[in-house]
């Protein structure tokens, strides 16, 4: 099967187009930097099938960080049939950089001119066929997001595919020319594919190239001894890029036209917002802002605050199956939470027919199906709406390019930490999942940069961990009547953020001494959301969701209540008697390691259940709450069960059950946010970090979360207690601030 | 032991193994396991990691 390849610079439109072309659904955001490792998909519409392979962004073919490498070893080791290089059009000159660099290896190449729809509404105009007749390669016109001109591309992309071309340089005209042909005519010598690209980028002195064939830099090094340009002297690799875009400048000013009133209007559409979102002191009020009316919307019982308005007013559909779906006396419900009321109606409907099916099997074939099975996956499927709600407005910041403006706007804040705003990209794709951010760093050059990146990435709350934030605040609500849902989840959100800046903080000026790396990012243009990438995200964010909760959640239920209703003699217990369990006995060996943290020995009745519940998070963070669903049962079992759907009504039945405290069940949302992710993200950490650091990153989470939890534990149940904190964290500061002063001075007197 | 509890005893051991066994079967070949929802699609990561780190061993650039 012939393969093309996708190649292009970062955020030109590569995965939307591998999208449109395989039906694929891969992850796509308006940001560069997407996309770190290669996808292989299918075009099924030619006489054949072509493998198409998308491949991280890059600039150039001389690679600076691990995805850019992916990119360059496929292009030239994996002989791809084609490549499609796929260019930004309103960024023209820039992307047509790459393009030079890719003519130089025998391979067929195709430009395709992505976001011409763009450049035709902005007015300007690119002509094709002259542009075609200037570089030598087939040009298609094309819009990725709008499928059209892909036919037309992947027709023109086979037939090339069909020929032998050779390689061209745009450099033959430069002053380098006769240095070039010596050092090819050595690599053929070699007998080495593509020697005009590896005599290239040996002239430009490419990391690479250097350590692949050092024996030819002799003759670079020679001609260096006697050439000088006027500008740039001997560094060959400038007069190379100089050279470069002189030629595209030429090419580029003959095929594209610029509207003419361009040069008179002093900002575009995408400045004048920017002026406002990216000023230097609305920026990060408008960030958190923006993030609270997000979480507002979705976990809000009481929206717009309009609560005291509807004091005296009956809850909707009053004393039916949907009573209080859309307002209760506590105000109006925002979306999510209408949308989640609904599923929960569903959910506590069905289990209610099932369980009147079974009324006369056994009572543990009963109690197993309704309790086990149907009460842990109901409690976690329970926040599927606001889970979803929530992603569907992260997906339209990050679809619109906010997002990437909120890495340039925080940059300011992180380069005083020893970060950049790079390192903020993955972090932010940590809301949605650890595994992916963690692969992200490898955008991130800097090896302290990119330890610390991966070891904050948990601390921002990831969906799978979001049950547990929404369950718990909503069962503080339920029980003790206090608080709003949104200002904790949205308080507990700022705790990980807060959280992982203050751990960042402490490793820069500790263990990871060190200067802060330049950051370059490019701004993409603001642009309206598209219905169909963000009906994408949200459907597979559904589909993982539910496969998860019919799977290892299922799975585990089973497992939660076969534990929890057998004895050690392997005798069968009711639900009253689980106190004398196999999972009970377990769990009490361990519960008074978290009486510090508020969630151990100090609770008066199954004390063990918190603990137990934070065990089974490292499978899965969903099942956290699927065990409070199993075990909610068994608890409501002794005590008077006090109502509320799915995991609220889970946790609720479990607060009033253990007798846990306010500042006890915060420690408890605080220890899951932050201690060891599931087995799957540590997995991940281990494969991206570099070698020793593993161990070190499992004891960072766990003294974290524990140290961080207890804190809040005790200054919630204590306030006296924050005066000790205080005392002690000034005297780490100082401690740190002294050796750190006496360091520098050793360092200064040494150089 | 009546038929529903044997039916019932069957499907958990089913799901439970599964489940787990997928995942054992899927890591022991080095297949995506799915773990998160846009790891799935990517094709051969460890080959391209195991090809990376023999350029560039585990260490800072």
């Amino acid at each position: 099967m012939k393969r093309f390849a996708l190649a292009g610079n970062p955020n030109c439109g590569k995965t939307t187009l591998f999208n449109s072309l395989t039906g694929s659904s891969a992850y796509v955001g308006n940001w560069p930097g997407v996309t770190v490792e290669k996808k292989e998909g299918k075009y099924k519409k030619l006489k054949e099938p072509i493998s198409i392979v998308d491949l991280p962004g890059i600039y150039s073919l001389s690679p600076y960080t691990a995805e850019e490498v992916i990119s360059r070893n496929f292009i030239i080791d994996g002989k791809p049939d084609c490549v499609i290089n796929v260019v930004d059009s309103t960024n023209l000159e820039r992307n047509l950089y790459l393009t030079t660099q890719l003519l130089e290896i025998d391979v067929p190449v195709v430009i395709a001119l992505n976001m011409m729809d763009a450049v035709r509404k902005s007015g300007d105009t690119i002509n094709p066929i002259l542009l075609e007749k200037e570089i030598g390669v087939p040009v298609v016109c094309i819009s990725a997001s709008k499928e059209e001109g892909l036919d037309e591309l992947m027709i023109r992309a086979y037939e090339e595919s069909q020929k032998k071309r050779t390689s061209s340089s745009v450099l033959m005209s430069s002053e380098l020319k006769h240095l070039i042909n010596d050092v090819e005519l050595s690599f053929r010598g070699l007998k080495v594919d593509n020697p005009l690209f590896h005599a290239i980028k040996l002239v430009e002195n490419d990391e690479i190239e250097v350590k692949t064939h050092p024996q030819l830099l002799g003759v670079v090094d020679e001609f260096k001894k006697y050439f000088k340009d006027e500008t740039f002297g001997s560094d060959l690799e400038a007069i190379i890029a100089d050279s470069r875009y002189k030629y595209i400048t030429s090419k580029y000013t003959a095929a594209k036209t610029k509207k003419i009133n361009e040069i008179t209007k002093s900002f575009s559409t995408s400045d004048k917002i920017d002026r406002v979102l990216t000023n230097k002191w609305l920026g990060v009020p408008l960030f958190l802002l923006i993030l609270f009316f997000i979480f507002h919307m979705t976990f809000s019982e009481n929206l717009f605050f309009l609560g005291g308005l509807f004091a005296n007013i009956p809850p909707s559909f009053e004393g039916t199956f949907f009573e209080g779906l859309f307002w209760t006396s506590s105000g109006i419900n925002s979306p999510g939470v209408i949308f989640a009321n609904l599923l929960g109606s569903t959910t506590t409907w069905l289990t209610e027919v099932v369980s009147g099916w079974l009324s006369s099997s056994p009572q543990w074939v009963a109690g197993l199906i309704t309790n086990g099975m149907l009460g842990g996956i109901f409690a976690v499927l329970s926040f599927l709406p606001q889970i979803l709600l929530l992603f569907l407005f992260f997906s339209i910041l990050e679809d619109s390019g906010y997002m990437a403006r909120v890495a340039f706007i925080l940059d300011r804040l992180f380069r005083r930490f020893g970060l950049t705003g790079r390192s903020l990209m993955p972090m932010i794709m940590g809301f949605g999942c650890s595994i992916p951010a963690m692969i992200n760093t490898r955008t991130l050059s800097n090896d302290n940069e990119k330890i610390a990146t991966i070891r904050v990435i948990p601390f921002f709350s990831c969906g799978a961990k979001l049950p547990i934030l929404t369950a718990v605040a909503g069962g503080i609500i339920l029980q003790f009547g206090i608080g709003n849902a949104d200002v904790i989840t949205f308080s507990m959100y700022l705790l990980g953020m807060i959280v992982a800046i203050v751990s960042i903080i402490l490793m820069r000026a500790t263990i990871m001494r060190g200067p802060v790396a330049p950051f370059i990012m490019e701004l993409p243009a603001y642009h309206l959301p598209q219905f169909k990438a963000l009906m994408l995200h949200l459907w597979d964010k559904m589909k993982h969701f539910i496969k998860k909760a019919f799977t290892v959640i299922l799975a585990f239920t089973i497992i939660i209540w076969v534990f929890s209703h057998f004895s050690f003699s392997w005798q069968y217990l009711d639900d009253v008697d689980i106190d004398k369990s196999i999972l009970a006995g377990l769990g009490q060996l361990i519960t008074p390691l978290f009486t510090p943290l508020g969630f151990g020995s100090q609770l008066t009745a199954f004390s063990w259940v918190f603990v137990v519940a934070a065990f089974s998070g490292l499978i899965a963070k969903e099942n956290v709450i699927s065990t409070f669903g199993v075990l909610g049962a068994c608890v409501a079992g002794a005590i008077i069960d006090i109502g509320g759907d799915g995991g609220v009504g889970a946790v609720a039945t479990m607060i009033q059950g253990t007798g846990i405290t306010i500042p006890g069940l915060i420690a408890f949302i605080a220890f899951n946010l932050l201690t060891i992710p599931c087995f799957a993200a540590v997995a991940t950490a281990k494969a991206e970090l570099p070698k020793k650091k593993f161990g070190g990153t499992l004891a960072f989470w766990l003294v974290t979360s524990y140290a961080v939890s207890s804190m809040i534990y005790l200054i919630g149940s204590w306030w006296w207690t924050s005066f000790i904190f205080a005392g002690a964290i000034g005297v780490g500061i100082s401690v740190i601030f002294i050796i750190n002063k006496h360091r520098d001075k050793k360092e200064r007197m040494a150089s | 032991m009546a038929v529903i509890e044997i039916v019932v005893i069957i499907v958990c051991v089913a799901i439970v193994g599964g489940v787990f066994g997928t995942w054992v079967y899927k890591k022991t070949k080095g297949l995506p396991t799915g773990d998160c929802e846009s790891c799935g699609l990517i094709v051969n990561k460890k080959k391209i990691l195991k090809q990376y780190r023999k350029k560039y061993k585990k260490t800072a650039k």
